[in-house]
């Protein structure tokens, strides 16, 4: 074969490994937990939310978490964008959050809705206990 | 070593494999715990089942029309023929001769259409014959459903028509030819020497047509189609014969498996039935231009050992059922080696 | 007056088959009372799912090695790659991407085992490609059935049977369920149009007909049309029907993962079993034949073939009273179908063969 054609053939390998590694990493899905339980820092404490909704947006029907519910989400590829819905006791939307995370920023498989949803205060991941 | 060199060559290493594996594993059997004499009696029994259908083979490879794929024509007329049978309900060998007799007419007419297409088709015999076994076997589906079949032992009890799947040869003929003369010793070792003996009966009539001059003329139009041209032979009116004589091969080729299977397997029963008769045939000796009858008895022998050995020597070697699968490896491995062969011309 | 009648005459000779079937469907749908509505939807999903399958039988046909039943051996590869995929639990279109490109050298393993074989048997191309897909069937079985799980490390135990080793029958594949078929919706009058994968057949016809005019693909050509010739002439006759069944199997490879995405769960045993009788039926149904193939007749033998299919099982239903003989029927056409094809077929060919005998035979002897 002509050196010319070894070159190509090498780039197109190249370029379907690329592809591939590519469609991995964006299509790979896993769980995580998520739960409503409240938060404390050193600065102030978050009650944790009476009720909430939680789902990834664009994707499946939410969660419904109350108080120191724990549930399990699957989240595909590597940023993930969260609709956390707020609710009261009539479970009447009071609050909407909409927060944003890399596969990168998380510390572990759990969630706590609270901080992440006040900005996403340190401590918002933790690994499985 | 010349001698075992030409062996090799003429037996062809698939061939010697499958036989040492097949050695190989009669061997083990005693140390897995399976028993040699049912084991045995089991191929015996198997051989003779099989022995008539791949039998069938012969004739169209010999004349040159290729491995017929197109067994299930055959095996049709034979299941007409018994299912009637059992309609009029005579038991024993009469009713074995009735299912024969009434197959036979339906195997010639059958046959003799198949070959007038076949004739037609020269050079592209082996994939029309695959199709059309295929379309009479779906047709025969609609036709077991709609023909005015009676008997309470082959209609479906709610509507009361159309034949069931399975019908049951248990209180009709269930072994009545392998019975004949047959014998037992102990309580797993059963010897059909009936089934053997009508084998061995056909195999006879085979051999001996074969040396008649209409039997050397078929030989000839497969094998040198100028020179019985030459000879005055209508090629087409052999062609035809060859088939007629394989599609009533396999006619009673069925009859005889199901008198020691116990069931007529109707609808799509018969749809992959020409593959393991293909592949016995092959695994014998035989090629798509060349076929003997000891091929037929090696190969069938091979074939049905192979079946009946790999499932319960592996199964308790390893603990699984691996025999599906390597029936499958094997029968169609076999066919795919024999197609790839070129013809070697002989000096 | 004669000439107009013998030009019609040829005309339904050569296309006899899809007359025959478009006569059939005439008689039966107004039978199985399905609306209309109803069947165009159906037929629109139908072509979205098996054109890419079908579309992959035309070069063999090209290079003159006739039908290749050794699709088969694409489609294996495709659902190797779709097993792989649900076992690292990649979903959505990044998912069939990675199943496509990982089963993509199997596929051409696969395609170049079949090439090989197919050019150890010349002249009996069809019946070894079909005895090919059989035993490939029992190779893709004892992968399958045991190696996967055992050697092959699978880490998803939900995929793997109770005993520790081999897939399940019924892989899920509803992380990639009609993936592409959504990717970008268009409804018209009521009608779902799956237009992503129509753009990708699309892509597909306009690549086979851009290869007819490379040199590859007219060195194809000319190898179909005579192998001795276009061996006399230069053509490396045998790497060129090894490229054109590698080139096939790849295709098939893709249109077995279109299809199981359009469907949402595969048989890890069976889906790929029907996938070279259905297409090759619909490419004959379509008014191919074995020698010659065109995009049209792909597109017109999806249709005709699978509306058939939905048809008559209703059509038997309200006809003789049974569903089942429908099955039967629809089963019956679909092989005899592809007994006709392959008879007119073999017929013609001989009929030219022996035309061009007795004419040499003919000067000679006169």
């Amino acid at each position: 074969m002509k050196p010319r054609q070894i070159l190509v053939n090498l780039a197109i390998i190249a370029m379907m490994a690329f592809v591939a590694f590519i469609s991995y990493m964006n299509g790979k899905t896993s769980m995580i937990y998520v739960e409503n339980l409240p938060f404390e820092t050193g600065a102030a404490a978050y009650p944790a939310f009476e009720a909430a909704m939680v789902g990834v947006e664009g994707g499946p029907p939410p969660l419904f978490l109350e108080e120191g519910d724990r549930d399990v989400l699957t989240i595909v590829g590597r940023t993930h964008v969260l609709l956390i819905e707020e609710l009261d006791s009539n479970d009447n939307v009071v609050n909407t959050y909409r927060v944003t995370f890399k596969n990168s920023e998380l510390k572990g498989k759990v969630v706590n809705i609270v901080p992440l949803s006040h900005g996403k205060l340190p401590g918002w991941s933790y690994p499985l206990d | 070593m010349g001698g075992i060199r030409k062996f090799i060559e003429n037996a062809g290493w698939p061939r010697i494999i499958i036989g040492l594996f097949l050695f190989s594993l009669f061997i083990i059997a005693p140390f897995v715990r399976v028993r040699i004499d049912a084991s045995v009696s089991d191929t015996l029994v198997r051989f003779g089942m099989n022995g008539v259908m791949v039998l069938a083979m012969v004739p169209m490879i010999v004349s040159g029309c290729g491995l017929n794929f197109g067994l299930p024509l055959g095996i049709i007329a034979g299941l007409l023929g018994a299912v009637t049978s059992i309609e009029i309900g005579i038991p024993g060998i009469p009713g074995v001769l009735i299912a024969m007799a009434i197959s036979l007419p339906i195997a010639v007419v059958l046959g003799w259409g198949y070959g007038l297409l076949l004739n037609r088709v020269k050079g592209s015999e082996m994939m029309i014959a695959t199709y059309v076994g295929f379309s009479s076997v779906a047709f025969m589906c609609i036709m077991w459903l709609v023909l005015p079949y009676k008997s309470s032992n082959m209609v479906w009890g709610y509507a009361g028509k159309g034949l069931r799947t399975t019908i049951a040869v248990e209180g009709f003929w269930h072994q009545a030819i392998s019975d004949i003369g047959s014998f037992s010793i102990g309580q797993f070792f059963y010897v059909p020497t009936g089934m053997f003996l009508f084998f061995a009966l056909l195999c006879g009539f085979m051999w001996v047509f074969m040396r008649t001059r209409t039997g050397t003329a078929m030989t000839t139009v497969g094998s040198n189609p100028e020179y019985a041209r030459a000879s005055g032979v209508n090629i087409d009116r052999m062609r035809t014969l060859s088939v007629i004589l394989s599609t009533v091969l396999g006619a009673i080729g069925i009859i005889v498996y199901q008198q020691s299977f116990g069931f007529v397997q109707l609808y799509m029963g018969p749809f992959y039935m020409a593959f393991p008769a293909v592949s016995a045939i092959l695994i014998g000796g035989a090629s798509v231009h060349r076929a003997s009858i000891l091929n037929v008895i090696i190969g069938t022998f091979l074939f049905q050992g192979i079946l009946t050995m790999t499932p319960s020597v592996i199964n308790s070697m390893i603990q699984t059922d691996m025999s599906e699968v390597i029936r499958i490896i094997v029968s169609n491995g076999m066919i795919l080696y024999a197609l790839t062969r070129t013809v070697k011309v002989k000096p | 007056m004669n000439k107009k009648a013998d030009l019609l005459k040829h005309y339904l000779i050569q296309n006899a088959v899809p007359i025959l079937f478009i006569a059939v469907s005439a008689f039966a749908i107004p039978i199985s009372q399905f609306s209309g509505t109803y069947l165009v939807q159906e037929m629109l999903v139908r072509l979205s799912r098996n054109s890419f399958l079908v579309l992959s039988l035309l070069i063999p046909i090209m290079a003159g090695m006739g039908l290749n039943f050794g699709m088969v051996l694409g489609a294996m590869a495709g659902q190797i790659g779709l097993i792989f995929m649900s076992d690292w639990s990649v979903v959505g279109v990044p998912g069939v991407i990675l199943a496509a490109i990982i089963s993509t050298p199997l596929a051409i393993a696969l395609g170049w085992l079949c090439g090989t074989i197919l050019n150890l048997a010349k002249g009996r191309e069809m019946v070894t490609s079909f005895i090919l897909g059989f035993f490939m069937n029992g190779v893709y079985q004892l992968v399958v059935l045991y190696g996967f799980g055992s050697v092959v490390p699978m880490t998803n135990p939900a995929m793997v049977l109770s005993r520790g080793f081999g897939i399940r029958n019924v892989t899920n594949l509803e992380g990639i369920r009609k993936c592409l078929d959504n990717l970008m919706p268009l409804n018209i009058l009521g009608i779902d149009i799956p237009l992503a994968t129509f753009l990708i057949i699309g892509l597909f016809c306009l690549f086979v007909l851009w290869f007819r005019g490379t040199k590859l693909g007219q060195d194809m050509r000319a190898v179909g049309q005579d192998m001795k010739v276009a061996g006399d002439a230069g053509i490396p006759v045998e790497r060129t029907r090894l490229i054109a069944i590698i080139i096939s199997t790849v295709l098939a490879c893709y249109g077995q993962i279109i299809f199981l995405q359009n469907i949402g769960t595969m048989n890890t045993y069976n889906s790929h079993e029907q996938a070279g009788m259905f297409a090759i039926a619909s490419l004959l149904v379509g008014g191919a034949s074995v020698s010659r193939a065109s995009i049209f007749n792909v597109f017109l033998g999806v249709v005709l073939f699978h509306l058939m299919f939905v048809v008559s099982p209703m059509a038997g239903k309200y006809l003789i009273g049974e569903a089942q003989l429908g099955e039967y029927f629809r089963v019956f056409v679909s092989y005899g179908i592809i007994s006709l094809a392959l008879v007119l077929h073999a017929w013609r060919r001989q009929k030219d063969r022996e035309r061009a005998r007795r004419s040499l035979r003919g000067a000679a002897g006169e």
